[in-house]
């Protein structure tokens, strides 16, 4: 065979139907396809590896786990891939995994935070940051570094990776001595959040933890400054779309939430030039979905020079030990967990622009785990 | 035995032999494709029972294959899935005591199957009663949507919105075209039983029916439980063929890809549903071109565009009402058969 | 008090915005006896007009709204002339299908088209001027301008509606075709015509819903008009079929019942719309013709 082929699968706008779904994973793929292609053309990235061109094979698996199911099938048994990138988000993933698993291809998840993802197999693979530990840091922001005591939790319910993330958090700030005056329901697709609002009016917490995705996010923080409400709001890295400040407007100026990604946060020699080179092309900063999208293929494509051979078994062994230097920092993955520990970058909502508010290393997430008993 | 039957034993021989052969040797993807072909049949049978024969128009059977999946998921997920699943909200007993093992996967269909049909119950006892048409639609959509709605917020049964992953692979063509046989071979009967006829009176006057002594009430009521059973058993197949479950897994838009398999080959053929469920399953994967080579979504655009010229143009569908016979075939053959003979005497 | 008085502001508001779109389920149904599943998408497509000729062609608000207001009510017309006219005498369930197919087509012909106007992401409503967004301050009740705008607008609506149904021709011959519509064309009627202006009133409607939607909730996506056209179809069903006043009646009662379920039981939101859909099928079970309508009596 002439070249590697390498399959990423992307999520892409969902599925119509008659009634609603819906959730954030609408675009992300492009831009993760869209980032990857940048950092080719531009030769930040290798394009060969052992000797021989990489080709991208993408799939649209469409935010729905049977079509990733599908898809994964295509690009294993058609397309003969040796790994696969992907996805964006969790849901999508786990219906991909059991094959990958099955026929021992590694996949490698871009954003997927959802802790299961990486529990079906030694072939799943993240990139990114598990939620167990995003929720975790987010109520020691909230906790430590806002001094909040109080807080009520807004979960979208229909969402797994929203409803995941709300649980941990609640665990972690009960942990570290605060108290979830509740736990309010809302749905992908609501439009009106004045009713839960006003219940947390009356409550008047110190915080809300809001961890759905920017499109219900960010008509509920307007709503909310409508109200009169003036508690800060805290998300997770589903807001993370330049969308949540077109749509949130001025509304929005100090929320907080855990990413990826900044440009100000950039430490490694990659990061900093695909940061440069990015933002001379295209104008503005690079999301963090981009920049994650660009660290899977680096990982990639590091696990496949390491393994020497175009063999999927080998990738897979090489892949649990990477220790690589990408965009977002410097990633370690776990062999036993096939999780990387990373640094959680807190943005906040700041002039019409995400500014960085901090960062919480990887070691000192663990440490503050450990410290809290989770 | 007439000749018909003969054909009809040999070509089922000439399936159970292709299944076995599919299950072991056929290319992977072909093979995906197949068994969803042959649950979207599945459901698509039940479905053109109850639209299609009967008549009366159902917009729910997406919410009874998520019974289905879920149900059939609860008694077969190996017991260390169900400890490392349900990570918030434990699993409710019986269900985290024990689970079956695979000699136990035709029962575990069959309790999905049961399942929809108690929700058909809840659902088609009032609903069937006292409403028709458009009505009827509208009130089954909802049911299908609270069916949704109580499974993503009853965490404790189904881990809500996170899912279930783990499954174990059992569906396969074995399974899937095995149950689409027994399915069909029942709805086959019904069709031609007295049963069926009735069924087809109430679709073309249920007025006249009533009054031609038709407890309408009740043939809808047991169509409509045949439906659902289908759609679970559906159901069930999908769970074991992908291996995770959401909420979403069936939302409306399976509703709509079965309307247009039954519209497709015909409101109340059967074989038109089966032959529509494996042209659609085709179909779908080989236009995902367009949502690579144009745009995202572009394929959506197409299938609609494409249910609307079906509705305007071809409502009549592959099959119209009828069923496929051999005699066709015979029919065909000796058609031909003559056409070549007119010419070669002509010489 | 103040909250109970600030989820009545906003129940008035969501119930008037239902309203209006329950009036076009309910027209369309009067006339025809059927379903239009597309009203929703229709709804939602006014948004996107608007945003077109708002942000992306540089028209001032108020021609950008109006003009969205017209070309989706000409795309009703449209749709009705391609769609359902060619099905006028086919079953039931064949333009109950056909209508679904459009439903469809509309909401992913919004995803397919280029992101400068539509696609798949979430794009922001154009922001209205200042005397809509204003927050007004009663004591401890904030309500934002529309708030106050949206119930005015709807009950202009429905009485310039009365008003073409009860003192105008063509109104006389909506109201003839809804009784029957068979001896209407026999007695010379141009059933077409007046069947394209239901289409048209109901979509100008649900076009100028959309836009006062898009002022208080300013998030379009192409699968906004689900929800709420489900929802207002239960608005139609409850005030009753066929009858514009129910229709009114109906979205009221629905938009102030979803803030109230929330209200009330807020650790129950999130079943919030299964409440929805049982109140929908309790009325369809137990009086099918709604609160304002009249029986139906079944011709043998």
């Amino acid at each position: 065979m002439g070249e590697v082929a390498f399959g990423s699968g992307g999520c892409a706008p969902r599925t119509p139907a008659g009634v609603l779904t819906g959730g954030g994973c609408a675009a992300y793929g492009k831009m993760a396809k869209d980032a990857i292609e940048f950092a080719r053309a531009i030769g930040l990235v290798p394009t060969e590896v052992l000797g021989r061109p990489i080709e991208l094979v993408y799939y649209d698996a469409r935010t729905e786990p049977a079509e990733a199911a599908l898809g994964a099938t295509r690009l294993i048994e058609v397309e003969k891939v040796v790994a696969i990138l992907g996805t964006m988000c969790s849901g999508p993933f786990l219906g991909a995994a059991e094959i990958v698993q099955k026929a021992g291809v590694p996949m490698l998840g871009i954003t997927t935070t959802s802790p299961l993802t990486t529990k079906v197999g030694e072939y799943c693979f993240r990139a990114c940051f598990v939620d167990d530990d995003q929720g975790v840091v987010a109520a020691w922001l909230g906790y430590e570094v806002l001094g909040a005591r109080t807080a009520v939790i807004v979960v979208d319910v229909v969402q797994p990776y929203c409803v995941g993330l709300a649980r941990f958090f609640e665990r972690a700030f009960t942990a570290l001595g605060g108290k979830v005056l509740a736990e309010l329901a809302v749905r992908t697709g609501d439009v009106d959040y004045t009713a839960q609002l006003t219940e947390i009016a009356r409550l008047n917490p110190d915080v809300i933890y809001c961890p759905n995705y920017y499109t219900e996010a960010a008509l509920m923080i307007r709503q909310a400054r409508d109200l009169g409400l003036k508690q800060p709001v805290l998300g997770g890295d589903g807001y993370d779309a330049p969308e949540l400040l077109e749509i949130g407007g001025p509304a929005v100026e100090g929320t907080v939430f855990t990413t990826f990604f900044h440009e100000d946060a950039v430490v490694t020699p990659i990061g900093l030039k695909f940061y440069a080179e990015y933002r001379k092309a295209f104008g503005r900063s690079p999301s963090s979905m981009e920049a994650m999208a660009v660290d899977a293929y680096l990982l990639m494509v590091d696990a496949i020079a390491r393994a020497g051979v175009a063999d999927p078994k080998a990738i897979q062994k090489a892949l649990s030990v990477a220790d690589l230097e990408v965009v977002t920092g410097r990633t370690i993955m776990d062999p036993v967990t096939r999780n990387p520990a990373k640094d959680f970058v807190f943005l906040e909502a700041r002039e019409g622009q995400f500014a960085l508010r901090l960062v919480l290393g990887a070691g000192e997430a663990k440490a503050l785990k450990a410290k809290i008993g989770l | 035995m007439k000749p018909n039957r003969i054909l009809t034993v040999l070509f089922l021989l000439g399936l159970a032999l292709f299944a076995w052969w599919g299950d072991a040797r056929m290319d992977r993807l072909l093979w995906r494709i197949l068994n969803l072909g042959a649950i979207y049949a599945i459901a698509a049978v039940g479905y053109t029972v109850i639209n299609g024969i009967t008549g009366q128009f159902s917009l729910g059977p997406h919410g009874f294959m998520l019974l289905g999946a879920y149900f059939t998921t609860l008694l077969i997920l190996p017991l260390e899935q169900k400890r490392a699943v349900w990570i918030f909200d434990p699993l409710v007993p019986p269900f985290s005591q024990f689970s079956l093992p695979e000699s136990g996967f035709v029962l575990a269909l069959v309790a999905g199957g049961v399942v929809a049909v108690l929700a058909a119950v809840v659902v088609g006892v009032p609903a069937l009663r006292a409403l028709r048409g458009d009505y009827l639609a509208i009130a089954t959509l909802g049911f299908g949507e609270i069916i949704f709605l109580l499974v993503a917020n009853l965490r404790g049964l189904t881990n809500g919105a996170m899912g279930i992953k783990g499954i174990p692979f059992y569906t396969n063509l074995k399974w899937a075209v095995g149950a689409l046989v027994v399915l069909t071979y029942a709805a086959v009967r019904l069709k031609n039983s007295s049963f069926g006829r009735a069924l087809r009176a109430i679709r073309e006057d249920e007025l006249a029916a009533e009054s031609m002594g038709i407890n309408v009430f009740r043939h809808k009521f047991l169509a409509f439980m045949f439906s659902a059973f289908c759609a679970g058993v559906a159901g069930g197949l999908m769970a074991t063929l992908i291996g995770t479950i959401t909420p979403d897994l069936f939302r409306f838009f399976v509703t709509f890809y079965l309307l247009m398999i039954i519209v497709l080959g015909g409101l109340g053929s059967i074989s038109g549903a089966i032959v529509g469920g494996f042209i659609f399953a085709t179909v779908f994967e080989a236009l995902r071109f367009i949502d690579t080579a144009v745009v995202p979504g572009m394929r959506m655009v197409v299938f609609a565009l494409l249910l609307i010229l079906l509705m305007l143009f071809f409502r009549r569908g592959l099959f119209g009402r009828e069923e496929f016979s051999w005699d066709w075939i015979g029919r065909g053959a000796s058609r031909v058969w003559r056409w070549a003979w007119a010419k070669m005497s002509s010489f | 008090m103040a909250p109970y008085v600030q989820q009545l502001f906003n129940g008035l508001t969501l119930g008037s915005l239902y309203a209006l779109l329950a009036i076009g389920y309910t027209m369309v149904y009067g006339i025809l006896r059927f379903i239009n599943f597309a009203h929703g998408e229709i709804f939602m497509f006014a948004g996107y007009w608007a945003l077109l000729w708002f942000a992306v062609l540089k028209f001032p608000w108020w021609a950008a709204a109006v003009l969205a207001v017209a070309i989706t009510g000409l795309m009703g017309v449209i749709i009705e002339r391609l769609a359902y006219r060619p099905l006028r005498h086919a079953p039931r369930i064949s333009v109950f299908i056909t209508a679904m197919g459009v439903s469809i087509l509309l909401g992913n012909t919004i995803i397919v088209l280029p992101d400068w106007w539509a696609g798949g992401r979430q794009k922001p409503f154009p922001t209205p001027p200042a005397i809509m967004t204003r927050i007004f301050q009663l004591g401890d009740v904030r309500i934002q301008g529309v708030t106050i705008w949206v119930p005015l607008i709807a009950i202009a609506c429905l009485l310039g509606l009365l008003l073409l149904i009860y003192r105008t021709k063509v109104g006389r011959a909506m109201r003839a075709i809804a009784t029957d519509l068979e001896i209407t064309a026999l007695m010379g009627a141009n059933i077409n015509r007046i069947i394209s202006y239901t289409f048209l009133v109901g979509s100008l409607l649900a076009a100028v819903a959309g836009i006062l939607w898009g002022c208080r909730y300013p998030r379009l996506q192409w699968d906004l008009g689900l929800l709420p056209g489900l929802r207002s179809f239960t608005a139609a069903v409850v005030g009753g079929i066929g009858n514009i006043t129910g229709a009114m009646l109906g979205g009221f009662l629905i938009g102030l019942g979803e803030i109230a379920v929330v209200a009330f039981l807020p650790h129950l939101s999130g079943l919030r719309d299964a409440f929805i859909f049982a109140i929908l099928i309790l009325f369809l079970l137990v009086r099918p013709t709604g609160l304002l309508g009249k029986p139906l009596k079944e011709k043998v």
